[in-house]
């Protein structure tokens, strides 16, 4: 089997198990996550873009960006642990102050074969 | 007499203040609005053939070559006559319309991005699709600020017999 392009070495899943492979160990719940805070630049160019309605680009971006780091922590703390796979992802996003937003990341770290 | 010219210059400069700026905001926002529309309806079309099921099953019967998590993600804001409009239905209650067209926009675009992520990953259907909506940085009393739309799911690729 292929592993996952977005990670290289780990398989992510959002559902319960990895198909056609077994879960022979498992590690618990290993999570990342990351607090943004607007771009000075990007905001400016969101509250203009805001005056027209539609999406908001940079905020686009900026939250992708956070996820991917978010995941990746994620990633790391499994790899630590001895897992090949994360099982049963859930992202959470929260606006925690005015211009600041974390993502939050968490899932099962296992060993599949 | 002069009661009278007071009044009118009133509903004028309401006029040229409010219903004007208001108009050319609803006529902006609606051109942007359509043209992506169109461009959501055309890309969907394309698409059409990758399923996505919010359930977890996986074929049984076909062999399962690769797996990987997708996302998609869209911010979206809404237009000055919007908040406006919600505003004022705001005092009385009731449907508020005009911000059914943004989410509905954001919603599709967000699965649009997640099945061109599964694509690029040749993945034939994707499973366990999940939405999250959240509001963020909106100010306390603003009738919806900025939305983020996250959907999410697992691509399957089953190997080809």
């Amino acid at each position: 089997m292929e592993t996952s392009q977005l990670t290289g070495k780990l398989i992510l899943t959002n559902i319960d198990r990895v198909p056609g492979k077994e879960i022979v160990e498992h590690y618990g719940l290993v999570a990342g996550s990351t607090i943004r805070a607007k771009h000075v630049g990007k905001d400016i160019m969101a509250g203009i873009k805001n005056l027209f309605g539609g999406e908001l680009t940079g905020y686009t971006e900026l939250l992708n960006e956070s996820r991917i780091e978010a995941t990746e922590r994620m990633i790391v703390q499994a790899k630590k642990r001895g897992a090949n796979a994360v099982i049963n992802i859930r992202f959470s996003t929260s606006s925690i102050a005015q211009g600041a937003a974390e993502i939050y990341v968490y899932g099962t770290a296992v060993k599949v074969e | 007499m002069e009661d009278l010219i007071g009044l009118l210059v009133g509903i004028v400069a309401f006029l040229i203040f409010t219903i004007v700026p208001l108009f050319i905001w609803y006529k902006i926002g609606k051109h942007f609005e359509n043209k992506h529309f169109a461009d959501i309806i055309e890309r969907e079309k394309r698409m059409i053939d990758l399923a996505v099921t919010p359930s977890d099953a996986v074929d049984p019967n076909r062999k399962v070559e690769a797996i990987g998590l997708v996302t998609g993600q869209v911010v979206i804001g809404s237009d000055p006559f919007k908040r406006y409009i919600a505003n004022l239905v705001n005092l009385i209650g009731g449907r508020i319309s005009v911000f059914e067209a943004p989410l509905d926009r954001a919603r599709r675009e967000s699965v649009l991005r997640m099945k061109e992520q599964a694509l690029s990953l040749r993945a034939d259907e994707v499973v366990n699709y999940r939405m999250d909506t959240m509001s963020i940085g909106g100010k306390g009393g603003e009738p919806m600020g900025i939305v983020e739309v996250v959907v999410y799911g697992t691509a399957i690729r089953y190997a080809k017999s």
